[in-house]
């Protein structure tokens, strides 16, 4: 049952993983926390659920490349619209996150009014859904969305090695002010690194609705993914994967330990919670990420 | 009208949550995302007792708020203590939030999860607004007060309170309690209205809606957040049936107003006349909304055509607004000459109070003031001539960049000396490390004597240091007087419950004191006519002066004036010069002087220190700093020297 | 920029009362005749929605039905409906505004006893009659120490009976041994039906092999599904909604557990064979009644000519029975007034109802002689079908 429950935890991990590095990617270039990407997350998975079964039949593939598509616009727009006024006029980020927090309130609760709270399932990509390795069982739908994703954020590293955006969005994880001085149009950058980062959460999007089902409240797990980019350290692409993984391995344990006859299982977020608010104390760099001061 | 009931009552309700957190977000500056865990504890105190132990209701809303008091200062000491940054703060709330949410689900007692129904119906319009009116005027007097002032400066600039002597964690916390206790308040208020609570409710939403209302009324007001979230329950109840809608207009508003209109409704402005036309605005325009929907459902009923009841609807709306606008700045008119002859009333009494009272007087500054219990006079008999300051050997790095390397020199009592160098030769670093903004990686500092090289900032203040800043810290929201007054801080001895209550006995006549005091302070840097200004609206040669007249009311010993006359024009760099030769002279003052107008360093200082560097490369009086080539060389660079020798 | 900000602000402001103008009834033709109000309190949105709608429809055919008999006392009955949202802080505003504003004499609904419960204050308090369609929970019409609730009733059975046939059919037809448990510790139902059926298989000689529970609203549960895989259960028993049952098979099967489910009857909305695919194949449930049933259909003509769909069994029989039931209280009262109403409602004996004879236990405001059915669920053929009925016996 232990490795069991360590292959479920890498399982929940790898989407918390997912979802992590969407919020490490913007707060290493501007520095806040963007609580609006678990929107853009559930808006990846209803775009799917739109081209898979409401209004089309578009087999999974297109549907997939389409939603992440879809989602990077969606976090373009929303960048454009809730932070760059605050971006020109050089906001401090808690702005920034408040601002997110709008948008998120706002994106979840417009689903809910419009579409409703009906779930919906997205159909099955598998026909057999599991692969068994003696007594393990291990999911197709998981090593699928493993691969593609790590291929995705193999990708990712070599834009941002090999590319002028790249580099360009790598200077400007260091210095902002510096990359616009030597003629980087900021703004056009921002737009692609939202668009990249909404992707990735399209991406995640639509690997939670096929794994689980499509429904509103949908980035409230995003909220632990945020943990386990915390834990990876914010800022830090690695750190990310990392901590996601951490965390739902993490989670996973707790949830099958017992304290005293007790069993922790729905005991198990004021682990993760408390793990955040530790972290934020003693450790807010995390295991990878950088530690950034104002001048006094 | 029991339906109209319900609406006030949940105003009043969410508007005592709003109160507390108006007071730890909108004036201490930290943001809470999770404070409906303190509204959850609250709420379960309150009901448990009333509900399993038949205790009296207001008995069990004491206790509640008493617990959420403790909890929060359970969460608040590690967090706060731990001074991170705003945003990984408010994160941290949120983990609190969520962490005490999932606990109460475990909690057998109250059914967890499926929360507890029954309780009993406590909860009427009268002792809600009771208790609204008794929060609003506590808040109020606690604003006014020592202990107000201290927060408010925290909230400014928490670096600048912290060279005022003003601690942080104990007033954060302070703040923090205050606010929990009255979101505890709330929430026990609430679960005997609605007669039914559940882990679920006090959810981030709820935290949110209370945020809301805090940014959107206006953070620095108190007025501004309680009439938001007044809007933001009457407004939904307006448009029924349409609860999920609500959200999704609360957190557009969020995003506006943060982007666009960042003061929110208020700014820092409680209700005065000025501002009486836009809460008559307000109101207008709910009243018009409210009657929206009646009259078109009645021109529908009677007619039937959608677009004519909307434009009538729309009339009758728009035409209540802007009667009840015009309401507004008639009665503001009206009242002008009124508010007139109450202010000068008000201003003539302390004059009259103070002729007739016998005062401290205008004792020479310096002689008759409380001593702080932390600093220890240096022995009797000391030598007058042992240097009040002495630095040996200081050294600082930050990362691998050397900022101040093996620095010494002493300074003698009363001794005006000159600190000069290019820029980043680690000037304000010194400073930075004499008032202890960061520690000293190696060397000793000693005042007076005293080794103060472990010292924290606020102990360093207390010994009799203060400087000012090169980029200007001031209290912007205050005005001032209040900028001022908030340095003096050691000297408002009343206590916290004395200053809730505005005691009468005790209270008014050390705020007077204070204010006196603060008003002599400003007519020697020569200020005293803008006493009521808002400091941001200052231009800058007089924020600098401000931010010298409030180092003043730290009673120093040394002054530490990192780059008074930047930014000045020549006329206005004079009469800095005749500003600090006068406190020199006058209160008898040590003065360190960091500047780059070399006219206002040579006139005023006898002796000047160069660093490079980090270090220390000339030592004399003007002349001879202005002939040594080394300085010259700091200056110019090696390249261009070399051409002009 | 300034003004960007405060157009943005009257736009909004624009779009917030358009948005409101929407659903404006148009109560033209408004009968200004006077009516007796009922309240239905029934989750119209959201995952229980599906029950929850067919439940108005029937409802709607119900009182339809009833007025064209003449209506009760001379008049004419009217249903004042409110989205519950099977959300308990909204059902208790809901049923504040129905008997504060709207004056109802009654109110039928809600569908769930977490929610039954929520607002037992509130009807109570005010001596409104509530009766419940298909909260199935002993405590939302009993207290803990055995006094009755007295104004709320229930026209469905029990949940120590659900659980009891539940054990009993897993014990006796499908000859299990050992079974597990899932339930969400979030939900009055979904803890309780849990733990009658630990007792009713343990007394019956069972071995309960694993106890689990999670919190609402999770999706996961693999980790304790890994727990539960390796007592090896005959049964997994999964009394949750349809939205977990379907998550909760899915990844059961995905992990290799081969334990038959077996559920009640909160999985009986059709979504479930959508949401959870091949995973439910051949799973059973407990539930209040099936569309087999000789008994009604007459019914389930008259609702599918009607609405053009199949009645979501068993909230539109449940809610169908109480308003024949309430009507017929009615009549017996004499009056509108909650005391008489109550009593009346107690004193209720071999009422003809759709779902056979009603007659109710004064001391429990339950119904006796309840059946329940059990149905086994075919994905390929996208149906629920009948297996067999148990009757309640005290």
């Amino acid at each position: 049952m232990f490795i069991q429950t360590i292959i479920t935890g890498l399982s929940i991990g790898s989407v918390y993983a997912l979802m992590a590095v969407g919020y490490s990617l913007v707060f290493s270039v501007l520095n806040f926390s963007n609580f609006a990407h678990g929107a853009i997350i559930t808006l990846g998975a209803y775009i799917a659920w739109a081209l898979m079964v409401h209004y089309l039949q578009v087999p999974f593939f297109p549907a997939l490349l389409l939603s992440m598509g879809g989602a990077g616009i969606l976090a373009f727009l929303n960048e454009r619209i809730a932070y760059s006024t605050l971006r020109r006029r050089r906001a401090p980020s808690l702005y920034l996150m408040i601002s997110a927090m709008g948008v998120a309130i706002s994106l979840q609760n417009l689903l809910y009014a419009t579409i409703g709270a009906k779930l919906y399932a997205l159909p099955p990509v598998f026909a057999m859904d599991v692969v068994h390795i003696g007594e393990l069982t291990i999911s197709k739908m998981d090593i699928f969305a493993f691969v593609f994703s790590a291929l995705t954020i193999a990708v990712l590293h070599q834009i941002l090695i090999r590319t002028k955006v790249g580099v360009a969005i790598r200077a400007a994880a260091h210095d902002m002010e510096m990359v616009s001085v030597l003629g980087v149009n900021l703004d056009v950058l921002v737009g692609v690194l939202f668009f990249i980062a909404g992707s990735l959460g399209g991406m995640a999007g639509v690997f939670m609705g096929v794994k689980y089902m499509v429904y509103p409240s949908m980035g409230w797990i995003t909220n632990k993914a945020y943990i386990g980019a915390v834990i990876g350290g914010l800022g830090s692409l690695p750190g990310a994967i990392v901590g996601g993984l951490l965390l739902g391995l993490l989670e996973a344990l707790v949830s099958v330990s017992s304290l005293g006859g007790t069993s922790l299982s729905t005991y198990r977020d004021v682990f993760s919670f408390g793990i955040l608010v530790i972290l934020l104390i003693f450790k807010p760099t995390g295991f990878f990420g950088r530690h950034v001061e104002d001048k006094l | 009208m029991a339906y109209l009931e319900a609406i006030l009552i949940n105003v009043a309700i969410y508007a005592i949550a709003t109160l507390g957190l108006a007071i730890f977000t909108g004036y201490t500056g930290l943001f809470s995302l999770g404070h409906a865990a303190f509204m959850a504890v609250g709420a379960y105190t309150a009901s448990i007792l009333t509900y399993f132990y038949k205790v009296p209701f207001f008995a069990a809303l004491a206790l509640g708020v008493i617990l959420s008091v403790l909890v929060s200062l359970l969460i608040g000491y590690p967090t706060l203590r731990a001074r991170l940054r705003s945003d990984y703060f408010a994160i941290a709330t949120l983990g609190f939030g969520e962490a005490v949410k999932v606990i109460l689900e475990n909690f057998d007692l109250t059914q967890g999860a499926r929360g507890l129904p029954g309780i009993p119906k406590f909860s009427t319009l009268g002792n809600t607004y009771l208790l609204l009116v008794l929060a609003i005027i506590l808040c109020r007097n606690f604003l006014k007060t020592t202990y107000g002032r201290k927060i408010i400066a925290i909230g400014q600039d928490p670096v600048a309170a912290e060279m005022i002597g003003i601690p942080l964690l104990p007033n954060q916390l302070l703040s923090l309690g205050i606010s929990a206790g009255l979101a505890g308040l709330s929430g026990g208020l609430l679960a005997h209205y609605t007669t039914f609570i559940q882990p679920s409710i006090f959810s981030m939403d709820l935290s949110s809606l209370v945020t809301a209302g805090v940014v959107c009324g206006g953070m620095g007001s108190l007025t501004g957040p309680v009439t938001a979230v007044a809007l933001f329950v009457i407004i939904p109840e307006l448009f029924r049936g349409f609860a999920l809608w609500r959200l999704v207009f609360y957190g557009m508003l969020l995003v506006i107003i943060i982007n666009w209109r960042p003061k929110g409704l208020f700014g820092y402005e409680e209700l005065n006349r000025k501002n009486l036309p836009k809460l008559f605005s307000i109101a207008g325009i709910t009243g018009g909304l409210s009657l929206f929907m009646p009259t078109y459902r009645w021109v529908i009923d009677s007619r039937g055509y959608e677009m004519f009841a909307l434009f009538v609807a729309g009339g009758v709306a728009g035409a209540v607004t802007v009667l009840f606008g015009l309401l507004g700045k008639g009665l503001s008119l009206a009242l002008a000459p009124i508010a007139e002859r109450y202010h000068s009333l008000r201003r003539h009494l302390p004059e009259r109070a103070a002729s007739s009272s016998r005062d401290h007087g205008t004792a020479p500054y310096g002689t008759a003031r409380p001593t702080p219990e932390s600093w220890v006079p240096p022995e009797p008999g000391a030598d007058t001539k042992t240097p009040i300051l002495e630095i040996e050997d200081l050294r600082k790095n930050f990362g691998g960049v050397v900022a101040v390397d093996g620095l010494s020199f002493k300074l003698s009592e009363g001794e005006l000396l000159g600190l000069i160098g290019p820029n980043g030769s680690g000037k304000t670093t010194v400073f930075n490390l004499i008032s202890s903004v960061y520690p000293v990686d190696g060397g000793t500092i000693l005042f007076r004597g005293m080794d103060i090289t472990p010292w924290g900032p606020t102990e360093v203040v207390e010994a009799g240091i203060a400087r000012t800043f090169q980029n200007i810290r001031l209290f912007g929201s205050m005005t001032v007087l209040e900028n001022v007054q908030a340095a003096l801080h050691r000297e408002g001895t009343y206590s916290l419950v004395e200053g809730f209550l505005q005691w009468p006995k005790t209270v008014p006549q050390v705020e007077r004191r204070l204010r006196d005091e603060s008003r002599r302070l400003l007519s020697i840097v020569g200020l005293e006519e803008e006493a009521d200004r808002r400091a941001s609206t200052l231009p800058y040669g007089l924020q600098r002066k401000l931010e010298i007249a409030r180092a003043l009311a730290l009673r120093p010993k040394l002054l530490l004036l990192d780059e008074p006359a930047a930014g000045m024009n020549p006329r206005e760099a004079t009469e800095l010069v005749e500003l600090i030769k006068r406190i020199h002279r006058d209160e008898g003052l040590s003065i360190i002087l960091i500047e780059h107008h070399m006219d206002v360093v040579m006139s005023l200082c006898r002796r000047i220190l160069v660093l490079n560097f980090g270090r220390l490369i000339a030592s004399g009086t003007p002349e001879q700093i202005q002939k040594d080539p080394l300085v010259l060389q700091a200056y110019l660079g090696e390249k261009a020297y070399a051409v002009i020798r | 920029m300034k003004r960007i900000g405060t157009i943005l602000l009257a736009a909004l402001l624009v779009w917030a009362v358009l948005g409101a103008c929407k659903p404006a009834e148009k109560k033209a033709a408004a009968a200004k005749e006077e009516t007796i109000k009922i309240g239905h309190t029934v989750a119209l949105t959201g995952p229980s929605a599906t029950w929850g709608q067919s439940e108005a429809n029937a409802l709607k055919m119900a009182i339809e039905k009833i007025n064209a008999g003449g209506g009760v006392l001379g008049k004419k009955l009217e249903v004042i409906a409110y989205d519950n949202r099977a959300d308990r802080v909204e059902a208790v505003n809901v049923a504040k505004r129905l008997i504060e504003q709207d004056k109802v004499v009654a109110i039928i609904g809600p569908a769930q006893s977490g929610v039954t419960n929520a607002i037992r204050e509130v009807n109570n308090s005010a001596k409104v009659p509530v009766i419940a369609t298909t909260a199935t929970n002993p405590k939302v019409t009993v207290n803990d120490d055995g006094s009755v609730v007295p104004y709320t009733f229930r026209v469905c059975f029990i949940d120590p009976f659900q659980g009891t046939v539940a054990a009993q059919f897993a014990l006796k037809d499908l000859k299990a041994k050992t079974a597990a448990v899932l339930y969400d510790v979030g939900d009055d139902y979904s803890q309780f039906l849990a733990k009658y059926f630990v007792e009713a298989f343990t007394k019956g000689g069972g071995k309960i092999t694993a106890n689990e529970a999670f919190r609402s609203g999770e999706l996961d549960f693999r980790a304790q599904l890994g727990k539960i895989k390796t007592g090896k259960p005959d049964v997994l028993f999964l009394p949750t909604m349809q939205k977990e049952a379907a998550l909760a098979a899915k990844q059961a099967r995905d992990l290799g557990i081969t334990a038959t489910f077996l559920g009640g009857d909160g999985w009986a909305s059709p979504d479930l064979i959508d949401l959870a695919g091949p995973a439910m194949e051949g799973a059973y449930f407990v539930n209040i009644a099936a569309l087999e049933d000789p008994a009604i259909q007459d019914f389930i003509k008259e609702y599918k000519e009607r609405f053009k769909e199949d009645p979501v069994l068993p909230n539109p029989l449940m809610a169908y029975d109480a308003a024949l039931w309430l009507a017929d209280a009615l009549k017996r009262a004499g009056s509108t007034d909650g005391e008489k109403l109550k009593a009346a409602l107690e004193n209720t004996k071999d009422l003809p109802v759709l779902t056979g004879k009603l007659t109710i236990d004064p001391a429990t405001h339950n119904p006796l002689n309840k059946p329940a059915t059990i149905q086994q669920v075919k994905v390929k053929d996208k149906k629920f079908i009948y297996v067999k009925t148990f009757v309640t016996t005290d």
